[in-house]
């Protein structure tokens, strides 16, 4: 009877020392490359920035009615456009669209990467290519449509849905962009 | 078995996915490109070679009743330290891996080496089984990705860097990327190494 | 995929048939191979593996919300969750070695094997990354295991025909079985559209 007492806490010992170790060999991991992984996102969101709106020297959050934009200042500080976010739900999930609008209202640039969507491979994916999102450029209110929904943008073949959720989404966000802007700025 | 036949054995007679078929759902599901099929390869053959030397290392010290456990702890450490690395190191190649790194902890060829060799061989053994092992899973995913990203899509794409590109002209097949894809190029895959090992007697 | 504001409906066809485990999401394709050549098998497994994620994914889900999350020990989260599995495949392998012995036995090596099956670790992991409520992982993580079930005896059915058809000799075995798994791959995919989804 001692010996099976004696038996259970030994193996118990054992497998606590491994889990400790364990835990804190983990622990040590994941507080390096969180670091990494928070500066990676942080360098992934600068550069999107910086493609929607390329003349911009600094850019500011600001928040209304707890809507995020991000306005964009030149070297001068003169406002240069006003960046929102959308993030329809596409296909296989949220696709997280960056849109950029000049001082006359129209869509400066749109950027989806790789990673801001998870559509087909080989073909909604080809929303995050400049063929298909330098169509927005210079657009407005119900342009920003499918051809198909009587608008101006060429759907990708065969990945209708995920073409509608990206021209949909960037519409909507500027329609909501527009109106706060008029009435805030 | 000498020490370079069992590093051999891993690559063809034994190839854990075309002869053992084990791992088979990483193996099919990530091999939509060459890029992530070799990524998940590399990933797991290092879960693979890092816990068969460290099982192997244990062995001695490691209570039969509770040797699952053991290696289930050991395993999955060494799963989730690749999952944060890869996660900081490249974004894009977690992204498309999704819910597959952590299921390398579920791989069977790793739980399987474990019990079937690591725990009963000494550590420069289990580390050339593991090698060996590792390079025929990393081997038959990378050319299943390969070939499935040459018909589906018109590229080969290794270590993000396009190594081929059929250009503009070509026109891909979208099922081999699709599920019913993989399942045929494997099935394909399978007979093609039954025959080369025949051949070779 | 999946998001928590979908009808129960629609989770659950999306987890049976747009989605099918196997078919689609590439999971449990070991057990999926080895256990389908029998259909008594077959049924066995299904049900074991249901009888499993549903347990699994519900234990996961309470332990990542109420330890693992407020103690901010998300990164321990592979490690519990497959501790969590293979502590509970151990207590089904002593339940039914006692209460239901014929099964036990015909079932052999693969009964351990639940642990190493992605699906169940796969689901208790999905319905963290999907965010589910409680209710709705429970739908989830039943019906996924049933999408399972009817694959695999769909397959078990076809299966037994193969084998007494006349196939080229290097493609007999597997190779014509993975060529089949992708005809039925192909006729999955044909309800990739349906409500949307």
């Amino acid at each position: 009877m001692l010996d099976i007492i004696k038996n259970s806490l030994k193996m118990g010992m054992v497998l606590l020392v491994i889990c400790v170790i364990a835990a804190a060999a983990l622990a040590q991991v994941y507080s390096v490359t969180s670091v990494i992984i928070k500066k990676n996102d942080e360098e992934a969101e600068k550069k999107k920035r910086q493609v929607v709106l390329p003349q911009a020297a600094r850019f500011e959050e600001k928040d209304i009615e707890g809507r995020k934009y991000i306005i964009g200042y030149d070297a001068e500080d003169k406002m240069i456009g006003g960046i929102f976010k959308a993030a329809p739900k596409g296909y296989g999930g949220p696709i997280n669209i960056t849109a950029g609008v000049a001082p006359d209202n129209s869509i400066a640039a749109v950027v989806i990467t790789k990673l801001d969507q998870t559509e087909t491979p080989g073909l909604g994916t080809n929303i995050t290519k400049p063929k298909f999102l330098d169509q927005f450029k210079g657009k407005k209110g119900s342009e920003l449509k499918l051809k198909k929904d009587s608008g101006t943008i060429d759907a990708i073949t065969a990945a209708t849905i995920s073409s509608r959720a990206v021209a949909n989404g960037v519409r909507n966000g500027w329609e909501q962009y527009t109106k706060d802007a008029g009435e805030k700025r | 078995m000498n020490r370079w036949q069992v590093f051999i054995n891993g690559i063809m007679k034994e190839n854990p996915v075309l002869v053992l078929l084990i791992g088979l759902c990483p193996t099919l599901a990530t091999s939509s490109s060459a890029n992530d099929g070799f990524g998940m390869g590399v990933a797991a053959t290092f879960v693979l070679i890092a816990s068969n030397i460290l099982i192997s290392a244990v062995r001695k010290w490691t209570p039969d009743q509770i040797r699952i456990p053991i290696f289930i702890i050991i395993i999955s450490t060494f799963v989730t330290i690749v999952d944060y690395t890869m996660h900081a190191a490249d974004p894009v190649l977690y992204a498309n891996l999704g819910v597959f790194v952590p299921l390398i902890v579920v791989n069977c060829i790793i739980l399987g080496r474990a019990e079937a060799y690591a725990y009963k061989n000494d550590v420069l053994s289990s580390t050339l089984d593991g090698i060996g092992m590792g390079l025929g899973f990393t081997l038959t995913i990378t050319v299943l990705g390969a070939i499935r990203e040459i018909i589906g899509n018109g590229t080969v794409t290794i270590l993000n860097y396009e190594l081929i590109n059929l250009g503009e002209g070509f026109k891909p097949a979208l099922v081999f990327i699709m599920p019913p894809g993989a399942f045929l190029v494997m099935g394909l895959l399978i007979a093609t190494n039954r025959l080369l090992i025949r051949k070779r007697g | 995929m999946i998001s928590n504001d979908m009808a129960w409906y629609m989770i659950i066809i999306s987890a049976v048939l747009i989605n099918n485990i196997i078919l689609i999401r590439f999971l449990a394709l070991c057990s999926f191979f080895g256990v389908s050549n029998k259909l008594e098998t077959s049924i066995g497994m299904g049900m074991a593996v249901i009888f499993v994620i549903v347990i699994a994914a519900t234990a996961s889900w309470l332990i990542w919300h109420y330890l693992l999350l407020p103690l901010k020990l998300e990164f321990l989260r592979t490690a519990a969750f497959i501790l969590v599995i293979a502590g509970l495949v151990q207590f089904l392998e002593m339940y039914m070695r006692k209460a239901m012995p014929a099964l036990y036995h015909a079932m052999g090596i693969y009964l351990p094997l639940i642990t190493t099956n992605c699906a169940v670790l796969a689901v208790a992991l999905l319905v963290i990354d999907y965010n589910l409520g409680f209710i709705n992982t429970l739908i989830y993580s039943v019906s996924v295991p049933v999408g399972y079930t009817l694959s695999i005896i769909l397959f078990a059915g076809i299966r037994e025909r193969i084998d007494i058809a006349p196939i080229p000799k290097f493609l007999k075995g597997y190779p014509i079985i993975f060529i089949t798994a992708s005809m039925m791959s192909m006729a999955f995919l044909g309800f990739s559209h349906l409500f949307g989804l």
